[in-house]
């Protein structure tokens, strides 16, 4: 009974994931300036680590949950590349 | 059978595929080092999706972290907006 609520549930919450996927992917081949389409990649990372750990829940397997750890500190790194590309450029020159 | 991997797996082959064609196309080569990081993190949602988790904590380091460093380092020694 409290099983196949709790795997119903996270069915709905994957659809709910994959819709949020979609505007954050909208932002990023949208948006007008570099920062924009640089939160939305870390906001997607994110929010697909939160998706991989549902997504192992669901699958009833938990050896595949440990990507999410490593995508998520991974994600992180293009932020602190892409700022101080910027930074240097306006700071240098 | 469960089809709901299959069909995630499907959208996020779609995604990488758009976003490898706007990292040709792209002018401004950060925006496209962006698109190329966006088509290796689909890249390793499908590669989870089939049930690879050790290739996943191999090619995140690699596809996240090491390309777009050496990328970026690049456009910053030589120009940005490609002709």
């Amino acid at each position: 009974m409290i099983y196949d609520f709790v795997m119903s549930l996270l069915g709905v919450l994957l659809i709910l994931y994959v819709i949020s996927f979609t505007l954050y992917l909208v932002r990023v081949f949208k948006g007008p300036t570099i920062p924009d389409r640089v939160l939305a990649i870390d906001s997607l990372g994110y929010d697909l680590a939160a998706f991989m750990v549902i997504l192992s829940v669901y699958l009833r397997s938990p050896l595949i949950a440990v990507c999410a750890l490593s995508l998520s500190l991974w994600i992180f790194v293009l932020d602190i590349y892409v700022a101080k590309y910027l930074e240097a450029r306006e700071m240098g020159d | 059978m469960d089809v709901t991997p299959l069909i995630i797996a499907f959208i996020a082959a779609i995604i990488s595929v758009v976003s490898t064609w706007l990292a040709v196309q792209e002018k401004d080569l950060i925006i496209a080092t962006l698109f190329s990081a966006v088509q290796s993190t689909c890249y390793a949602l499908l590669y989870y999706l089939l049930m690879a988790p050790d290739i996943v904590l191999v090619y995140l380091p690699v596809s996240v972290g090491l390309l777009p460093l050496l990328t970026i380092t690049l456009i910053k020694k030589t120009e940005r907006f490609e002709e």
